[in-house]
């Protein structure tokens, strides 16, 4: 497993800390209501077989908008509402009714296009500080496990890290989850990156 | 006013930004990615072209490449979640007129309504 001394995550908190709080001031602005926001996590797992998602993430099945980004740094970034969270995100966004028969239609692709604007909110940030360039795929809905999130990030005995907050609209009852999966390369580039700003 | 042409994959998006370019009474043409987007931009000649970037088919940075080979001559404005530093320089290396960063509230409508008014009033 890829070790990281304590200044390195330390370094690597921060920067992921200011890529979140981006993403925060991006859907403030959208939902025009205070977003709550817990410290982001980092954790680094052998490899997602163990049950260490599971552990981490939980195995409700959640409305997921993930796109996986390569080039300078390569994995999955994923954005993580329970089902109903969802459906009041879409709501607020779009301006439908609560009971509209266009939200369902709606939601694939209004999710989508805000879960990228809030992951490339982090993910640019990151890049940004780390002076790296990244490119992204267009983005994904889907119903799904975090494991299902993961796909095939998490190959067998492959190290890989993983990023997670918790976000939360009290006024409009809204939460979710961000999560960040960095495959072992990328764990080292980002790590080497971050040493170089020592 | 003005004929813009609207580039991005998303519906949601494009909605976000017909309503802003109608309020100003510009007339808006969509497209899905940059494949359309090409073909309408030389069938329509749109007075400006406001693209994303990550789109299936044919990408916002391709777009703009083919739009410089082509010697299409439209400014094209990059609309983007994209905040890269690097991905800044490369629009503009490949001869974006600018760029605004979704989502289009606040301080990025302002902008994009500034760039609007600068390339469609002279």
């Amino acid at each position: 497993m890829v070790e990281i001394s304590p200044i390195l995550l330390d370094v690597f908190t921060e920067f992921v800390n200011i890529g979140v709080g981006r993403a925060a001031g991006i859907l403030n602005q959208m939902v025009s209501s205070p977003v709550t926001l817990t410290v982001p996590r980092i954790e680094v797992l052998d490899s997602c077989d163990t049950g260490g998602i599971e552990r981490v993430m939980g195995t409700e099945t959640l409305s997921v908008v993930r796109l996986t980004f390569n080039a300078g740094l390569n994995g999955t970034a994923a954005l993580l509402f329970p089902s109903n969270s969802a459906h009041k995100f879409v709501v607020l966004l779009t301006g439908e009714q609560p009971g509209s028969p266009d939200i369902d239609s709606l939601k694939a692709e209004t999710l989508n296009e805000v879960g990228s604007i809030l992951l490339n909110g982090i993910m640019g940030s990151i890049a940004n500080l780390c002076e790296v360039h990244i490119g992204y795929s267009v983005p994904e809905h889907m119903e799904a496990t975090p494991r299902e999130v993961c796909g095939g990030e998490c190959g067998k005995g492959a190290s890989v890290m993983i990023v997670h907050s918790m976000f939360t609209v009290k006024e409009h009852l809204i939460e979710g989850k961000m999560l960040l999966i960095f495959q072992g390369i990328s764990m080292q580039t980002l790590l080497d990156a971050i040493k170089r700003k020592l | 006013m003005a004929k813009i042409l609207v580039i991005d994959d998303s519906g949601y998006q494009r909605s976000v930004i017909r309503q802003l370019l109608a309020a100003d009474g510009h007339e808006v043409i969509e497209a899905a990615d940059g494949v359309d987007g090409l073909a309408a931009a030389k069938r329509e000649k749109p007075t400006l072209i406001l693209t994303d970037i990550v789109m299936p088919n044919m990408q916002g940075m391709e777009f703009l490449q083919k739009m410089k080979d082509d010697k299409v001559g439209i400014p094209v404005v990059v609309v983007t979640a994209d905040i890269q530093e690097t991905t800044l320089k490369q629009c503009q290396n490949l001869g974006a007129a600018g760029l605004v960063n979704k989502p289009l509230k606040g301080a990025a409508a302002e902008t994009l309504r500034n760039l609007i008014k600068v390339y469609t009033e002279t």
